[in-house]
């Protein structure tokens, strides 16, 4: 199968993340969406380094796994503290998110 | 990151800076389980500072070091040393700030060192990447521990949202990254930066795919820089997050992320400059615009530096858009003073904070030039510096920013920088005139000794178990001391600045590629 | 060894200023003490440069240390015949108001550290021959003026010392770009004024030529002021203590001019040439504008204020005219002359005016000239002195203002015989303002409040009576300071 396949398909998942993250207004959804962006690039790099051979692609894809992870950890942990604390975790109704 | 690893050899010297910083961590967080509150309050941060003073230690020792480490991912060289001064300097000041800062039962203590020392050492593993994975690495190992150091304050709301909205806009900003650098290695075929400069020199200095990927990594860059249009979150986590650790993004994020677009686009992209330089030129004028117009209207004075802080990376882009060494110089050298005007600032608002029960805001400061003459002076010479007076630092450093820029064509964008002077001086000056043209409001000073602060009151039940004998060892000499060091060093810089230009000649000579 | 006067002259007060500021506050009178000293040691030192000054042509005298060496930037002072003449202004003008003395008396540590902070600076201005020297002078005067007007000004100083500081400040950064473009267009670069005076490095009157002669334009006609950027001089005057407003139009407001001389008109000789005209006509405007609205005005510190401006447009004049005649020709060089020599006379006349004013103001409460009456008859020295003053500052020969109006004249109708013409209009009205208010204040009756007003004592006359000695003396014989302001080489390679 041609690169491009794997490529639009990456495209399309990055556009659905991001699409997420701007409409979207729960932290958790909006940790999610963050996923989404961020496995399409995994997929673009393994497509990519499917193409060009070696190992480098693949590695970095590993890379971006375990720090995807240390995220997602350190961001249920606040919404955790936060939920804890009976404050809102909806970001619209957070005090200081007004730009 | 191709070929065997075994049988490499390591430069260890070259690599003991950021050795120190990782095992400085290690030992920070196991000496913080020792029970006992002088271990807590006295030998974790006093480790901590001597982690990041054996670190300069190192520093020093390399500094005249220019290899290729670690098979080429990293690269210690003028730059790496002369911004890890920057982060390490950063990084002790903000330990003193935090020493009495932070409630000791709401925040832990050994972990905010371990967070902070492992910041620093992403920030090193930043500058010094020369390879799209350590470079991301780097960013991740820089942000990660950010995103918890703002939330620290767990029982007060304004950190905690500070700290989730910090994770979300930073994640995003990583996940353009990388699917930015995944679309770069796709084109290049490699992720070495020699490789790729290599490749774009070819004929893919107009291929669509390492465009785009640049597009999306400049956008991911922009993000952790505050350049506008991507500074959105800047003023609320900036707000949000506990003084001191402001205080740290301020200076050391904001040198990290400028000193990775400095070796990113200098060194990997600099063949392909025609196609990024005039739209990173761009990026910076409109952030020098909207960061002093969002400015104007600011009370609270993180939310001031914030927004200033926002124009202030416009003023740095510039350096960096131009692509010569007189540019990099320039910009180390304006990071470098950077960090001295804004540490002056922040430890004169983190006094207030302790003294008032204003918070940060802009009232906090009336009258303070005849009450508190110590704080007022150095705060006058942070403003005035950062609007770039003459005789401050921050003069010198405009000036060498507009010189590079004018030098290499980019006339208009060293007039921006004077524009955006010109509104600067409006809020600056109302800091300035706060502090010595009003009376302080009566009740404002001294109720640190009588209560806890009024960021906690109210904010939850839990925030009254904290008892009032606690708030007697909030004093707040150690920050008058810093105010008074880091703001004489500004007007030191700013009368003779010839030791810090040749420090920042020093990461000029870095970039040979440039002229 | 030589000693290095010029250096003298600016580190003492700034050393001066230093030490009062740091005195301990017990020593009441030491401050003032100190500040008589300096700014004597000042004037001895800008005195024994005179001496030792040939009257050639060129930078004399230069004394060069370096600064900042990757910049090639290094405290680098030097004097030619304007730079003389203006430190020799500097000097005798802020010997008298350090002698009158400014806020609570005795004079306060802030108030001697200011004043010799504010000599230090100006004197740094016109004596550098740095470029980075001399815009960090051009910076600290607005900082040292801020606090003067802010801390000792009348009811509303603040507002006005603000508008001051920003106004002023705006204007200076262009100045700074400007400075940057000539930096960089210069070969090799430098920062040196005597090396880009004596070889402008841009020739022509292209499109960067053009911004670059802007930048300077705007900064200095900022701090001139020239109608339509003088909004913020009759604020900054009427608030002002006495001495503010001394050293503000004696002194500062030449900062401006000068600028326009040294910068504009010497270094950037071919864009001035081709907008000379339009500067000129802005001249213009400012005599026809400061005259006419110092007519309607009551008030005496505001008609002193919007005569400045009305007298600065002369120079204004002076200068478009030698640039349009180019300053080698003998037009050209008598407007200059005449230029330089107004800011001279014009800083020692309307000094005195402003003293006039505080003088009154002190005594009476009040400066409007409808409300005084017959002042000549309680105090006739101060009568008799503020009318020596109104008729030097109207230009009436044998005064200090006479010649060096004249040879603007002379030299803009060589020029711009319609510009010239327009110009003496000005002089008509401001002959009509000064000879009114004279009548309405100063002769027939005094109001019964006005009778027993004690008339000019020691203080007041020491201020005073200098000069009213000097403006006789530079309406009497001219090339007392003429023939320094004449020995100046106006254009590169081409003097008198």
């Amino acid at each position: 199968m041609a690169i491009e396949w794997y490529l639009a398909l990456s495209a399309l998942i990055f556009v659905i993340g991001a699409g997420g993250v701007l409409t979207r207004r729960n932290p958790l959804v909006l940790l999610l969406c963050v996923e989404l962006m961020l496995n399409a690039g995994n997929l673009a790099l393994v497509a990519f380094n499917r193409m060009h051979g070696g190992g480098d692609g693949q590695i970095f894809a590993l890379m971006v796994m375990v720090v995807a992870a240390c995220e997602v950890v350190i961001g249920l942990g606040i919404i955790v503290a936060l939920y804890r604390r009976h404050l809102p975790i909806d970001v619209d109704e957070m005090r200081e998110l007004q730009g | 990151m191709n070929g065997a690893a075994q049988g490499a050899s390591v430069d260890w010297a070259a690599l003991s800076p950021l050795l120190a910083l990782a095992g400085g961590a290690l030992v920070v967080l196991m000496v913080g389980l020792f029970p006992g509150r002088g271990v807590r309050d006295r030998v974790v941060p006093g480790l901590a500072l001597l982690t990041l003073a054996v670190t300069a230690g190192l520093l020093v020792w390399q500094y005249d070091t220019s290899t290729d480490l670690l098979e080429g991912a990293l690269r210690v060289d003028g730059l790496t040393v002369t911004l890890s001064f920057v982060f390490v300097v950063a990084g002790m000041a903000t330990v003193v700030m935090t020493w009495r800062h932070l409630d000791p039962v709401e925040s832990p203590g050994p972990e905010l060192y371990t967070l902070l020392l492992s910041s620093i050492g992403g920030m090193v593993v930043l500058v010094a990447a020369q390879d799209l994975v350590t470079l991301f690495l780097g960013f991740e190992l820089l942000s990660i521990p950010l995103y918890v150091l703002c939330a620290i304050q767990l029982r007060r709301r304004g950190s905690l949202e500070s700290g989730l909205k910090y994770l979300v806009v930073g994640s995003v900003g990583s996940a353009t990254l990388v699917y930015g650098f995944a679309l770069i290695y796709g084109a290049a075929g490699t992720t070495g930066f020699a490789g790729i400069a290599e490749a774009i020199s070819g004929d893919l200095s107009s291929d669509v795919l390492l465009l785009a990927g640049l597009a999306l990594a400049i956008v991911g860059f922009a993000f952790k820089a505050s350049v506008a249009p991507f500074h959105q979150w800047t003023p609320d986590v900036y707000e949000g997050a506990p003084t001191p650790i402001t205080a740290f993004m301020a200076t050391a994020t904001k040198a990290a992320a400028l000193g990775v677009l400095l070796r990113f686009l200098d060194v990997a992209l600099l063949p392909a400059a025609e196609a990024w330089a005039p739209a990173v030129a761009v990026l910076a004028a409109v952030t020098i615009v909207v960061g002093n117009v969002g400015a104007l209207g600011q009370s609270s004075l993180k939310r001031l530096l914030a927004w200033s802080g926002v124009a202030q990376a416009g003023y740095l882009l510039a350096g960096v858009v131009v692509g010569t060494s007189l540019g990099v110089q320039a910009t180390v050298f304006y990071l470098a003073v950077y960090l001295l005007m804004n540490m002056a600032a922040f430890a004169v608002i983190a006094a207030r904070e302790r003294e008032t029960n204003l918070g940060d805001s802009v009232d906090a400061l009336a009258g303070l030039g005849t009450s508190r003459p110590w704080l007022a002076w150095p705060m006058t010479i942070a403003m005035l510096a950062l609007a770039g007076f003459p005789l401050t630092a921050g003069f010198i450093g405009k000036f060498k920013l507009i010189e590079a820029s004018v030098a290499s064509g980019y006339t208009w964008v060293g007039l921006m920088i004077v524009i955006g002077s010109m509104i600067s001086l409006a809020y600056y000056l109302k800091v300035i005139a706060a502090m010595w043209m009003r009376e302080a409001p009566a009740g404002a000073a001294a109720v640190a000794a009588t209560g806890p602060r009024p960021a906690l009151a109210g904010a939850s039940t839990e925030a009254q178990i904290t008892a009032p004998t606690r708030h007697t060892r909030r004093g707040t000499g150690e920050l008058t001391v810093m105010a008074v060091l880091f703001g004489a060093a500004t007007l030191v810089v700013g009368i003779v600045p010839q030791p810090l230009l040749d420090f920042a000649a020093k990461a000029g000579e870095a970039f040979p590629g440039l002229f | 060894m030589t000693v290095p006067w010029l250096s003298v002259a600016v580190a003492v007060p700034l050393l001066g200023a230093a030490l009062a500021a740091l005195l301990p506050a017990r020593l009441t009178a030491a401050p003032r003490l100190i500040a008589l000293g300096c700014a004597a040691v000042s004037a001895l030192a800008v005195a024994a440069t005179w001496v030792r000054f040939d009257g050639g042509q060129g930078m004399q005298l230069v004394e060069e240390v370096e600064w900042i060496p990757a910049l090639d930037v290094a405290w680098r002072l030097g004097v030619d015949g304007m730079s003389l003449a203006m430190a020799a202004l500097t000097v005798v003008l802020f010997a008298v108001t350090i002698a009158y003395g400014v806020g609570p008396r005795p004079m306060t540590r802030a108030a001697a550290a200011l004043l010799l902070l504010l000599e230090a600076a100006c004197l740094a201005f016109f004596l550098a021959q740095d470029f980075i020297l001399f815009y960090v002078a051009f910076d600290l005067t607005l900082v040292a003026m801020y606090f003067l007007i802010a801390l000792w000004g009348e009811a509303n100083r603040r507002y006005a010392a603000l508008k001051f500081f920003l106004y002023t400040l705006i204007g200076s950064l262009p100045v700074l770009l400007g400075i940057i473009a000539l930096y960089l267009t210069s070969e090799p670069n430098t920062f040196d004024m005597t090396v880009l005076a004596a070889d402008p490095a841009v020739r022509g009157a292209g499109t960067g030529a053009t911004l670059i002669w802007l930048a300077f334009f705007v900064g200095f006609a900022i701090k001139t002021p020239i109608v339509p950027f003088h909004t913020w001089l009759p604020a900054a005057h009427v608030e002002a203590p006495t001495a503010g407003s001394v050293l503000l139009a004696g002194v500062l407001l030449k900062l401006g001019t000068y600028g326009l001389v040294r910068v504009n008109l010497q270094m950037l000789p071919d864009a001035f040439a081709r907008y000379a005209l339009p500067v000129a006509l802005l001249g213009l405007v400012s005599v026809v504008f400061g005259a006419l609205v110092a007519l309607a005005q009551r008030d005496l510190k505001r008609l002193v204020a919007y005569t400045s401006i009305n007298h600065m447009g002369y120079v204004v004049i002076g200068v478009a005219a030698a640039a349009a005649a180019g300053g080698a020709s003998r037009a050209g060089e008598l407007a200059v002359d005449g230029a330089v020599f107004q800011m001279v006379a014009h800083g020692v006349v309307t000094a005195a005016l402003f003293f006039l004013a505080g003088f009154i103001a002190s005594r009476a409460g009040t400066r409007d000239l409808d409300e005084l009456s017959g002042l000549m008859r309680p105090m006739p020295v101060y009568g008799t002195l503020a009318a020596l003053a109104f008729f030097a500052s109207l230009g009436l020969p044998g005064l200090a203002q006479f010649p060096g109006e004249l040879q603007i004249f002379l030299g803009a109708f060589a020029v711009w015989p319609a510009v010239a013409a327009l110009a003496v209009l000005g002089l008509v009205v401001s002959a009509a303002l000064f000879l009114r208010a004279l009548q309405r204040a100063f002769l027939g009756e005094p109001a019964e409040r006005w009778a027993r007003l004690p008339d000019l004592h020691a203080r007041e006359l020491v201020a005073l009576v200098p000069l009213m000695v000097l403006t006789v003396a530079l309406g009497v014989y001219p090339p007392l300071v003429l023939d320094l302001i004449d020995s100046t080489a106006w254009l590169a390679g081409a003097g008198p």
